[in-house]
């Protein structure tokens, strides 16, 4: 049942949605529309792995959820990146920066 | 929460809806599209169960509460797992706790960590395997505690029975004086519940001021209603005891053997020879603490920190032996024997646990200790006991699993994951293990809180660790059972499952049927075994005498060990006091009850039998010594003879039963036929020659035939008084003449013959019933063994039984099939166990005891045969009730799934 169009890297869902919501919080349905729109249509979540994902974060206290009305006028859970969360993003963003720079300058390289 | 992440979904699935049409497309098509892409909800939201950890706690909840519905739903089976494991679990836990406490944990009493040893002194004939206790001389028990090198403290004691007298409250009680040495609770561990126990013995202090004690928890219930006793006084062998303590309720001395009476009482041993002259014990009671010969003392000590028990007994060989070589030869025993047998000393240290009884060897499994032995043996009977339970579980379960597969398919199919199911079936099989194990831990602690009132059982008590152990056990065997099938089961993934094909069905129920053949294998001989108990039991039962005897005749136990004076002394204050009896009015007849001497093995001389066939059987009897005038106080007839005719020199005249002369002589006169006595050496004792037949209808005891020994003068430790009205009415006045005529003498309950059937009759009957229920057990559980293998294969071979029933088998044929099967397992278990069974018996023939031998005389095969016969029948209603369910399998419904 995957639509992906593009398989996401193993681990980096993790740091799409922290660095998402940290952008701005928002519900569920919402942020898998933005990951499509912004990666322009290459990355695609699925429902069955977005979810499992947002409640592991939530589970370790790196975002919360919390119930609002939007401005459709739509009950939604709201999820937003904690303190821990935040702090989380940076370390992944650094990590994934000198991975990227590694595997750039290895494709360069050869 | 569930609600929530179902609320989130679904707003999910609403929003992509509304997209796709705004995007153009009907609501319809967009509503399933929006379903296509978000994939399986209930998938999605069981992955997102997993992922929020709170998830698993609820959903086993749920899982629970699911497994109570289906309990609810199959009663029956579910109640038939709890109760075999309920059994099972009981029964290991029983067995265990004895163990643990008789081999693992001290006396009671003594506390846990202090580190006691006992001291023990052991002996045998140098041609015999078997040890006997040998008890310290009081030097040698001296000496020990000199060895300051291995130990930091050591105490002794010597037991000896005291009568206590406490006006108004005992009146001339048996009980068991310890003489202890010095600091002998301190050694123990153990502190006086009350008072301040034992002071330390002052040197040169005059006894009088010596003579305290510290009494048993029981003493001080019975006695004194736990009253306050501190500084009262008892009277112990006429001798005045202050009291100054109460031991605590669990501690009742150290050694098993010594912990049987409720009435102890711990005193210095300074007072021992104050107490023993006021007895007026026959040996010079001063002499015991100087001779080596005296053997007397236990000891139990604590070991120095780093000390083995090893070395310890290396230091205590060495005084043992010293103490041996001061020792006087040893004297041949018996008349025959040309030499003095050669005797092998030795000593040891051992740990001191539950069952530590002094010198017979510690509870570490050594070869020729019988009760090590039987704690082996009974160990492996639990593990037994405890593997065919697993084994009947795991039939139920997995029966019960293989009959829901339908419904599992279900399950997988509405996308619930493997692991789901399987824990769920898992989450059942332990919830009923939990249950049947809190049920089986409950039935055990009531039995040992039963037991815990038995004296010698007292060291028996319900623990908290064997508690713990049993759960796990029970725990441990609720998930292996639960395991196999649910992995069976969930096996092969949703088609396989839904088509319902059989499973690797032949193998797991080839080891199924293993199982059930090897229990009903097990289970005749244990039958057989308990009813050939019960027979014996039913069969000592005497026969009521005639014309209310019973109710005539008291029996009176008098010792005289404990009355002052010489032998001679002794004898004439007992005949005084018979005669006083024997004159005083209402009574008619006093007379010695007989005495048993033993068993023999006789066999009538050959010249002295007749043409009856079995005249030339060896008959082995229980011989006992008969005084003129007891059959007729008894009011048993003669029916041939003279009541007893005196032994002469060469010969010894006896009284037969009716039966044996009957059996010996047939219609021949027995009058004056010779009997020769057959030794275990097979050498000829003296003759017996028949004077007397007695009607064996009246007497009886035990199974094998009694033979009375004719003397004319007797002295035993019990006389039977006949009086002309019912008995009961004499007791006060003959106590009276027991308390004037033997100053010192204990006072024995008295009691009618009635009143001791009566008595026999309602222990007996509790044996029996006892016994019935264990045999009804036994019975159960094999019969549920033989019902699950059954039920299983019905449910593996559903589709056979369909196809069977497609092409024209009849409903008659298929019960047939599964019951013939079912049933042949039961035979071939009977017969494998036919052959233990004979060995069991033979094993019981050989094992004649003093006290009696187990009947083994009806016909074994005969009871084998009703034994086979009843098991037979079980194990066909068990088999039945399963094999008329495959007649009920509807032929379209199995066969659908092709």
């Amino acid at each position: 049942v995957s639509h992906a169009k593009s398989p996401l890297l193993p681990g980096t869902l993790e740091l799409i949605v922290l660095q998402l919501l940290q952008a701005e919080p928002t519900n569920g349905y919402d942020l898998s529309l933005r990951i499509q729109t912004i990666s322009k249509d290459v990355l695609s979540v699925n429902a069955g792995s977005l979810y499992p994902a947002l409640y592991r974060l939530e589970e370790r206290g790196l975002i919360k959820g919390e119930w609002s009305n939007t401005s459709a006028g739509r009950h939604a859970k709201v999820y937003s990146v904690t303190k821990a969360g935040h702090k989380q993003l940076i370390d992944q963003r650094d990590a994934w920066r000198r991975f990227s720079g590694a595997l750039a300058a290895i494709l360069k390289a050869t | 929460m569930e609600r929530e992440m179902h609320a989130e979904m679904q707003l999910h699935l609403d929003r992509h809806t509304d997209l796709l049409v705004a995007r153009g497309m009907s609501r319809v098509d967009a509503r399933a599209a929006a379903r296509r892409e978000f994939g399986n909800v209930s998938v999605h939201q069981e992955d997102a169960r997993d992922a929020r950890g709170v998830g698993w706690i609820e959903s086993i909840g749920a899982d629970v509460r699911f497994a109570f519905r289906y309990f609810a739903r199959k009663p029956l089976s579910s109640a038939t797992i709890v109760l075999v494991l309920a059994f099972g679990i009981a029964g290991y836990a029983a067995v265990f706790g004895l163990l643990q406490s008789a081999v693992m944990r001290p006396p009671p009493g003594v506390p846990a960590d202090v580190p006691l040893v006992l001291l023990r002194g052991k002996v045998r004939q140098k041609d015999q395997p078997a040890w006997w206790p040998q008890r310290f001389s009081y030097p040698e028990l001296r000496e020990m505690t000199e060895l300051r090198s291995v130990f930091s403290v050591v105490t002794g004691w010597t037991e000896s029975n005291v009568v206590v007298d406490i006006p108004g409250v005992l009146d001339r009680a048996t009980a068991q004086a310890q003489f202890v040495t010095d600091g002998f609770f301190s050694v123990v561990g153990v502190r006086p519940a009350v008072g301040s126990g034992l002071p330390a013995t002052v040197a040169g202090a005059p006894v009088e001021s010596q003579l305290v004690g510290v009494i048993s928890y029981p003493m001080w219930e019975d006695a004194f209603g736990r009253e306050d006793v501190v500084n009262r006084t008892v009277m112990v062998n006429g001798v005045a005891v202050r009291i100054v303590g109460v031991a605590p309720p669990e501690f009742n001395g150290v050694l098993a053997h010594s912990r049987g009476h409720r009435l102890t009482m711990w005193l210095p041993l300074a007072t021992r020879s104050a107490i023993r002259a006021g007895a007026g014990g026959n040996r010079s009671t001063a002499d015991a603490l100087s001779s080596a010969d005296s053997t007397l003392f236990e000891a139990v000590g604590r070991l120095k920190p780093g000390v083995s028990t090893e070395q310890a007994t290396a230091a205590v060989r060495v005084v043992a032996a010293r103490a041996v070589s001061q020792m006087a030869p040893p004297r041949a025993v018996g008349p025959t024997s040309a030499k003095p047998p050669t005797l092998v000393y030795d000593a040891e240290v051992a740990r001191l646990r539950g069952w530590s009884v002094g010198g017979s060897g510690e509870l570490g499994l050594s070869p020729n200790d019988p009760v090590s032995a039987l704690f082996a043996l009974l160990g492996t009977v639990a593990t037994l006991l405890l593997l065919v339970v697993c084994a009947n579980v795991a039939a139920l379960v997995v029966s019960a699993a293989v009959g829901r597969r339908q419904e599992i398919a279900v399950r997988l199919s509405l996308g619930a994951s493997r692991t789901r199911v399987i824990r769920q079936l898992l989450t059942e099989s332990t919830v009923l293990a939990a249950i049947g194990g809190a049920l089986g831990l409950a039935v055990y602690w009531g039995v040992i809180a039963a037991l815990g009132q038995v004296p010698y059982a007292a060291f028996f008590r319900p623990d908290l660790g064997t508690v713990a152990f049993s759960m796990c056990v029970a725990l441990g065997t609720g998930i292996l059972c639960g395991l196999a099938p649910a992995l069976h089961a969930t096996r092969g993934g949703v088609a396989v499952a839904l088509k319902d094909t059989e499973m690797g069905a032949t193998r797991r129920s080839r080891l199924q049927h293993l199982f059930v053949v090897a229990q009903v294998m097990f289970t005749q001989p244990l039958l057989v075994v308990l009813a050939l108990l019960i027979g014996t039991v039913v069969n000592e039962a005497t026969i009521p005498l005639p014309n209310g005897i019973p109710d005539h005749v008291l029996r009176l136990v008098v010792d005289m060990t404990l009355t002052p004076g010489t032998d001679t002394q002794r004898g004439a204050a007992l005949d005084r006091l018979l005669r006083r009896i024997a004159e005083s009015p209402g009574v008619e007849t006093v007379l010695p009850d007989p005495v048993f001497v033993g068993n023999a093995t006789i066999r009538v001389r050959a010249e002295d039998r007749g043409t009856v066939a079995g005249a030339a059987a060896t008959v082995t009897s229980k011989m006992e010594v008969v005084t003129p005038g007891y059959f007729d106080l008894m009011g048993v007839p003669l029916v041939r003879g003279s009541d007893v005719t005196p032994s002469s020199d060469t010969s010894v005249t006896v009284i037969i039963g009716s039966d044996l002369a009957r059996e010996l002589f047939g219609d021949a006169d027995p009058m004056g036929r010779r009997f020769t006595r057959i030794s275990p050496s097979q050498t000829a004792l003296r003759d017996l020659v028949v004077s007397g037949v007695y009607d064996s209808k009246y007497i009886d005891r035990g199974n094998s035939a009694l033979v009375f020994r004719a003397v004319t003068k007797l002295r035993g430790n019990a006389y039977l008084i006949r009086a002309t009205a019912p008995a009961t009415d004499l007791v006060d006045s003959i106590r009276g003449m027991v308390r004037e005529e033997l100053p010192s003498a204990p006072i024995a309950p008295l009691v009618t013959l009635a009143q001791i059937e009566t008595q026999e009759t309602r222990s007996r009957k509790a044996l029996e019933a006892g016994m019935a229920v264990c045999g009804g057990l036994i019975l159960l559980l094999s019969s549920i063994g033989l019902y699950g293998a059954v039920a299983l294969g019905v449910g593996q071979r559903r589709r056979e039984i369909g196809i069977r029933m497609a092409l024209g088998a009849r409903a008659g044929q298929v019960v047939a099939l599964f019951y013939g099967g079912g049933v042949r397992l039961g035979i071939i278990g009977l017969a494998l166990g036919l052959p233990i069974s004979l060995a069991s018996v033979a094993l019981l023939k050989s094992s004649t005891t003093t006290s009696g031998t187990v009947d083994t005389s009806p016909s074994v095969l005969l009871i084998g045969g009703v034994i086979g016969g009843l098991v037979m029948v079980v194990a066909s209603v068990a088999t039945l009730i399963p094999a008329t369910r495959a007649a009920r399998v509807d032929p379209v419904a199995a066969l659908r799934s092709e």
